[in-house]
């Protein structure tokens, strides 16, 4: 009778709002067995509702805001990933181009040359830069005559065109040969070779 | 096996060395050279500005009031023109002295000036 009493004392604040955990507790526990008093079967479904329904919506709604929140994070990580992968191959990409551009900038295209005057070698690149260019033309220069002369003299025998200038010169030479007076040949010398 | 092993390896160094062998002469007075005081030499190592390879090496002799050193060139070219590959002489003061020789990669100038000086220009090619 008591516990009837404790019980429907307990019921009346529940709905007042005024209970404490502990007291729901037993609310909960009482109404969760079988032999329950005819005049309070009535308020079965509503506490086994708040026990086993709120926990249930309660573990539900935890469950779904936890696979949001985890959607969400998912998400999140995903474009932090993108952007921090975006801005690595950005940095790479611009190192890339500033090494280039620092190794085109020193580059020497007459590294390891030098002069050798009176014993001594000089290898300051700025005082003998001029000097190196100067030679590097001079002899491309050269080349480029005598590759003239090669390809002049290659036509020359293709075509069999008569040397004239090497024909004269042999003559020159047979009619040395033949003067045996030293003076006349010595005179004669003089002459072609002012020719 | 081993000796045919040593024989290829042999023919495949005398193949590369051809070049060097063929003006020997030659390459033994610039060496000389190199030690001379009165002589002024440039040796320009020529770097392709696109690919950064070495082009050419070209190296300039100047040789002054020196005309015994001048001869030693001119027996040097003579010993060696047979095994030039392209040689031009020509004619100055009575006597014939190389004007072009080229050995493989190698091509040599030479010319003697008025006033009695000489210059040998070297070109090595790298392509």
């Amino acid at each position: 009778m008591n516990n009837k009493n404790n019980i429907e004392n307990l019921i009346e604040r529940f709905f007042e709002g005024t209970t404490s955990n502990l007291e729901e507790k037993q609310l909960y526990d009482f109404f969760s067995k079988e032999d329950i008093p005819d005049e309070l079967k009535k308020y079965k479904p509503v506490f086994e509702y708040f026990h086993s329904g709120i926990i249930k919506e309660t573990t539900e709604d935890q469950k779904q805001q936890n696979t949001v929140q985890k959607k969400s994070m998912h998400n999140y990580k995903k474009i932090i990933y993108a952007v921090g992968g975006i801005a690595a191959s950005i940095l790479i990409l611009f190192s890339v181009y500033s090494l280039i551009n620092r190794q085109e900038e020193n580059f020497n295209p007459y590294e390891g040359s030098y002069i050798v005057r009176n014993g001594v070698r000089i290898t300051d690149y700025d005082v003998i830069k001029p000097e190196l260019e100067k030679a590097y033309k001079q002899a491309m220069l050269q080349e480029k005559k005598s590759e003239t002369i090669l390809y002049e003299t290659s036509q020359r025998d293709k075509y069999d065109i008569p040397d004239v200038e090497n024909q004269l010169e042999k003559k020159y030479y047979d009619l040395l040969e033949d003067i045996d007076n030293e003076y006349v040949k010595k005179e004669l010398e003089d002459i072609f070779k002012s020719i | 096996m081993k000796t045919k092993i040593l024989l290829i390896i042999l023919l495949f160094i005398a193949t590369f060395s051809t070049d060097i062998f063929a003006q020997q002469h030659i390459q033994a007075v610039i060496k000389k050279t190199e030690s001379i005081e009165s002589v002024e030499m440039t040796v320009v190592r020529r770097r392709n500005s696109e690919t950064k390879q070495l082009e050419r090496v070209i190296t300039t002799i100047n040789i002054k009031s020196n005309p015994s050193l001048i001869n030693e060139f001119i027996d040097a070219f003579k010993k060696d023109e047979a095994n030039a590959t392209q040689a031009i002489d020509k004619k100055k003061n009575g006597r014939m002295i190389p004007e072009f020789y080229r050995f493989g990669n190698f091509s040599y100038s030479f010319s003697i000036k008025n006033n009695g000086d000489a210059e040998i220009n070297v070109i090595e090619s790298h392509h």
